[in-house]
């Protein structure tokens, strides 16, 4: 028991080091309050070791992502909504990302800042800030982030759509405060 | 094309079958618009990637090893690190234990049951806690005493060059504990304040002297101190520990 024990912490310990940047990232941009991502990263760690038995094997950065999404959504957000404050995914139609006048996008973002960009990402509302989170940044599939949201498929997609929309309008303001592109590419 | 947005951000995601992916490809070439938010999407995710910062977790990372230490040494039995520390020189001894093992459990039920109850409150999980995070050991104490309704003097930890990390209020069977958690930034410390009439507690620490006990790696000493018992425990020596508590 000891020994198997002993096996299992090393391995454990091997792949969580590696991870973890990426999950306390994570943590950090869903809370957006670093001592709440603290408590929150490592709760989620405990619970991965706790439950490291029924790990599968296959993704474990996922597999810890997942936990602390999770977390987050049964330990923080239920304190912080707002009351009368009601899911998006009703919401209005998509918009596109791409700019209306058909400039092209490319290029427009590229003087900003990384903490510009986190900025950006961080004023999303929640629903579309985890769905661009785990997709576009930690690389999670529609399927791995309908399982941890428990959502279904179509709402990863919209509301990936939609966060997309969003952040693209949110990066073109701080762009055209900061300079670099003018009033009709940020629009 | 129906929901062709979705379907363009699905095909930069990699996320369609082959036959999608065609149809998709076909409708981008045949649609400016369709093409420029296929680009767009792309850029953004690049942007995403390439601009946002991975923060430094390297010492947290290190204290969540710590805690998982706490954790396992919570649920190591002093037979399994004997027994790995001696494993050859003891196998003789198995049978022996084994014997005897259910007549020493015997001689002090009560007391280790109160070990296990002291040891849980110690490493409590934060999920069955709430706490407040100051660095500051009276506003800490403070709070505490609000939340259990008495008033506690502040133990005086962090005069020992240790970090106060935050304090939590643990729900016992019998009582409701103060547990303040410290760092001397290689090990974490757990200093619980039981109140003096709570069994457990009680039962362990003798009226006019020091308890000592061992769970795993972590050593913990008590003592009675006014209207409160105070249990300090880390993976520190027992005169280490002694030192932090009042004398």
């Amino acid at each position: 028991m000891l020994w198997r024990n002993r096996a299992k912490r090393e391995e454990f310990d091997r792949a969580a080091r590696e991870v973890f940047p990426s999950v306390f990232s994570t943590a950090l941009r869903l809370t957006r309050s670093r001592e709440e991502a603290e408590d929150l990263s490592q709760e989620a760690l405990v619970r991965a070791f706790e439950a490291f038995d029924r790990f599968d094997g296959r993704n474990f950065k996922a597999w810890l992502l997942r936990i602390l999404t999770n977390l987050y959504i049964n330990r923080y957000r239920k304190h912080k909504r707002e009351p009368g404050q009601e899911s998006l995914d009703a919401d209005q139609g998509i918009e596109p990302v791409a700019a209306a006048d058909g400039n092209p996008v490319a290029e427009l973002f590229d003087d900003l800042l990384g903490e510009q960009v986190e900025e950006a990402l961080k004023s999303l509302p929640e629903e579309y800030r985890v769905a661009v989170l785990l997709c576009d940044v930690e690389g999670m599939s529609y399927e791995e982030i309908a399982q941890t949201l428990k959502v279904p498929i179509g709402t990863v997609r919209s509301r990936l759509a939609r966060g997309r929309a969003l952040l693209r309008q949110k990066l073109g303001q701080y762009a055209l405060s900061e300079g670099i592109i003018k009033q009709a590419d940020a629009e | 094309m129906n929901n062709w947005l979705e379907k363009v951000h699905a095909l930069a995601d990699g996320e369609l079958s082959a036959q999608e992916t065609a149809e998709v490809e076909a409708f981008i070439a045949s649609s400016s618009e369709a093409k420029r938010e296929y680009e767009a999407v792309l850029y953004l995710k690049r942007t995403l990637k390439a601009k946002l910062p991975v923060h430094d977790s390297a010492q947290l990372f290190d204290a969540c090893r710590l805690r998982l230490d706490e954790i396992q040494a919570a649920q190591s039995t002093g037979a399994d690190l004997i027994i790995g520390k001696f494993r050859y020189a003891f196998v003789t001894a198995v049978a022996a234990v084994i014997l005897f093992g259910g007549v020493i459990a015997r001689l002090h039920p009560a007391t280790e049951a109160a070990l296990d109850s002291v040891s849980r409150t110690l490493t409590a999980s934060a999920a069955d806690t709430f706490g407040f995070r100051n660095p500051s050991e009276d506003i800490s104490t403070r709070w505490a005493s609000e939340q259990i309704g008495s008033s506690v003097t502040a133990p005086s930890v962090t005069s020992y060059g240790l970090q106060l990390l935050r304090v939590d209020i643990v729900q016992t069977p019998d009582s409701r504990v103060i547990r303040y958690i410290y760092t001397d930034g290689r090990a974490r410390y757990a200093l619980c304040v039981f109140p003096r009439t709570c069994p457990e507690a009680r039962e362990l620490i003798p009226e006019n002297g020091w308890m000592h006990g061992t769970n795993g790696q972590l050593n913990f000493v008590g003592k009675i101190v006014g209207d409160y018992v105070f249990i300090l425990a880390a993976p520190r020596p027992f005169g280490e520990l002694e030192a932090m508590l009042p004398q």
